[in-house]
């Protein structure tokens, strides 16, 4: 018989152990860095694993992340490292049971208390799942817009900065972006020291545009985009406020030339398509192609319409575990 | 079709408790004081023209004060389908029609075969008769109604349509729909369709609708699921107010089809392309077709293109090097096969549409 159990009473070993069978073996700095705990930090694991004879048969969790939900500040899931273990896979038991702590997840972790918007982008299968037992919402099919940086020089435009560290500056210009994004994860400060700074096993590269006051009037994150092609830089994290063009054009260049220093074929970005981003990066030169992936969400907000969520939730290849 | 901004026509909305909040039109009685055993769910004939109409016009006018369908826009979208008229109707014992459900029976051909498609249009509750998600509701009723008259799990007929955003809300709650994807548009100033360079004598001319352009669409969209082009199809389905061009070449045969109307999208007038049927490699038919298309758009008073954005459209990378950006509206491509809940999806995503296709334009 598999008893249900939330994360802070689950075993870790047993639990390190199912997620090692599950995916591929983890170093324990990753793992850690993923699963952070507590409320202190930019992102908190919630979940629900299901045990039997003291092995984890299977977990569904999300990383709780601060944020805002209709303006309002809230928590976000992303939903993430949820599995059923090999052996229980087959048949339609491992389904009903990843269900199962699904619906226990989602009656201990949604609300307007604690995370009030899970997300996430399931393949096929796990999509159909979520639709019909867990309220998955389908928002949209994600598009991928890219561009064939060709062969030449690798430097970026002289008003470009590399940027390392985060700070106050970063909190300023995620205040002007906040107010265009009512429904997202913050990305301030906080937020990219732990998802760019301290990500234990990949690398990104900061480019910002200063405003000649000492301000940021843009930036972007740069990170490999090979999960989504095998040649590909991509932009991770877009942060240049709208109505920005020149900043936005500079911030692209840059980017190209950084794609064109590294060797790969294509500069890649995922932006919400209601955004205007989404215009601004097509009328810079990337091509829309679709992506495969949707973005789902399970809302826990009664105020918050599906329609306003598809419009409103603002995400990022940051916000995915994909880079 | 008529319906203006936003092809809302494709369902009429549920605004959350309207039962009863809104005093019914002088035509009907309230909802209310109706008896349900009076109710009859039925297929629609010929003779409910008037009925339908008049509550067409109860259920959109007031969302919608331009929206307006003639009769002969109504016989022609739902007599002249060449399959048939598939739709049911929820009518009072006055003879007021409350509530409607139907489908355009299309074929549509895929790569195992051909299977009947519908594209649901003018499916609504009139306000007063709206029951918002109740499961019973008459609009889910009329629904029910028409999968068990028209649809199987045998058939595997292919139901979709592009609900606007409450409307999916209460088709996937009560309606079985399916998500596929949000509805996008390629957009972009009328002049896009002038900047590919015209080279060779193809010159674009009024089209012969007959059977070449399937067979045309055929050996271009192999291996990709089309609503079949057919001369009974096409006759039904271009609108008299477009355009619909080909080209030939020296020895006659056809290389290249579109066709397009006027139409307000996005909040205003585009010149919205309806149809195209080129080779992917043939830049010389694709010039002289958008050639003529601008043309016809510069005596409108259209002053950007539209189409219908497709991840299957060979022509894709042709929109972007013309210019043309995706814009995301707020309609959803929706989808059902009854009894087969995990096929729509799948189906839809081997299946190109274009606008022709849609009630969007």
């Amino acid at each position: 018989m598999d008893q249900l159990a939330s994360l802070s009473e689950l075993d870790p070993r047993a639990l390190r152990e199912a997620w090692d069978r599950a995916f591929a073996p983890r170093r324990r700095d990753e793992r850690e860095w993923r699963h952070a705990f507590g409320d202190g930090g930019a992102a908190r694991l919630e979940g629900v694993g299901a045990t039997r004879d003291g092995a984890v048969q299977a977990f569904f969790g999300s990383s709780s992340l601060r944020g805002r939900v209709a303006g309002r500040a809230a928590r976000l899931g992303h939903v993430v490292d949820s599995f059923v273990s090999p052996a229980r896979r087959a048949g339609l038991s491992g389904a009903r049971l990843l269900v199962e702590c699904g619906v226990e997840h989602f009656r201990l972790h949604g609300g307007a208390d604690s995370t009030v918007v899970h997300y996430g982008w399931p393949v096929e299968a796990a999509l159909r799942v979520g639709e019909r037992h867990l309220g998955y919402l389908p928002l949209r099919r994600e598009v991928v817009l890219y561009a064939e940086v060709g062969a030449g020089g690798g430097s970026p435009p002289a008003e470009v900065l590399a940027l390392a560290g985060f700070d106050a500056r970063h909190d300023r210009l995620w205040a002007r972006l906040a107010a265009e994004r009512p429904s997202c994860v913050d990305h301030d400060a906080a937020f990219l020291a732990w998802r760019v700074g301290d990500h234990p096993s990949r690398s990104y590269e900061c480019l910002g545009v200063s405003n000649g006051e000492g301000e940021l009037a843009g930036m972007l994150v740069l990170g490999s985009g090979e999960s989504l092609h095998p040649s590909s830089l991509a932009v991770v994290d877009w942060l240049v406020p709208e109505g920005d063009d020149d900043v936005a054009r500079i911030l692209l260049e840059a980017a190209k030339a950084r794609a064109r220093a590294s060797g790969v074929a294509l500069l890649l970005a995922i932006v919400p398509t209601r955004s205007r981003a989404f215009a601004t990066l097509q009328l810079a030169g990337l091509r829309p192609h679709d992506s495969g992936r949707v973005l789902c969400a399970r809302s826990f907000e009664p105020r918050l319409f599906e329609r306003d969520l598809r419009a409103q939730l603002w995400t990022t290849l940051l916000d995915s575990d994909l880079v | 079709m008529d319906s203006g901004p936003g092809g809302f026509d494709s369902h009429a909305l549920p605004p959350p408790c309207a039962l009863g909040r809104h005093s019914p039109p002088p035509s009907s009685a309230s909802f209310r004081a109706l008896n349900p055993d009076l109710i009859e769910i039925r297929p629609v004939r010929r003779d409910d023209e008037a009925a339908v109409l008049e509550a067409w016009h109860a259920a959109f006018a007031r969302l919608d004060p331009e929206a307006r369908r003639t009769s002969a826009a109504w016989r022609r979208m739902w007599l002249g389908a060449p399959h048939g008229l598939h739709a049911q109707a929820a009518f009072a014992a006055d003879g007021t029609c409350l509530a409607h459900f139907g489908g355009l029976p299309m074929r549509l051909r895929l790569a195992d075969g051909e299977r009947r498609a519908y594209l649901v249009v003018d499916s609504f509750a009139r306000l007063e008769a709206r029951q918002g998600l109740a499961r019973d509701g008459l609009l889910a009723r009329c629904c029910r109604a028409f999968i068990a008259a028209s649809m199987s799990k045998e058939g595997g007929e292919w139901a979709h349509g592009f609900p606007v955003a409450r409307a999916w809300e209460l088709g996937r709650r009560l309606l079985s729909y399916e998500f596929d994807d949000e509805v996008r548009l390629w957009t972009g100033p009328l002049e896009s369709f002038e900047r590919l360079a015209r080279a060779g004598g193809l010159e674009a001319r009024p089209a012969s609708i007959d059977e070449g352009i399937d067979r045309l669409d055929l050996e271009v969209h192999a291996g990709l699921g089309r609503i079949v082009r057919s001369r009974a199809h096409l006759a039904w389905r271009l609108p008299d107010d477009g355009v619909a061009c080909e080209v030939r070449d020296a020895s006659g045969t056809l290389r290249g089809f579109a066709a397009a109307r006027e139409s307000m999208l996005l909040g205003e007038p585009h010149l919205c392309l309806l149809d195209w049927i080129v080779a992917k490699h043939d830049d010389e038919a694709a010039a002289a077709l958008l050639a003529h298309l601008a043309a016809f758009g510069r005596r409108s008073a259209a002053t950007r293109v539209a189409l219908l954005a497709s991840h299957l459209d060979p022509h894709g990378a042709r929109w972007a090097r013309l210019g043309l950006v995706l814009v995301a509206l707020e309609n959803t491509h929706a989808c059902f096969v009854a009894g087969r809940p995990d096929e729509a999806r799948a189906l839809a995503r081997q299946v190109h549409l274009t606008l022709l296709d849609t009630d969007l334009a």
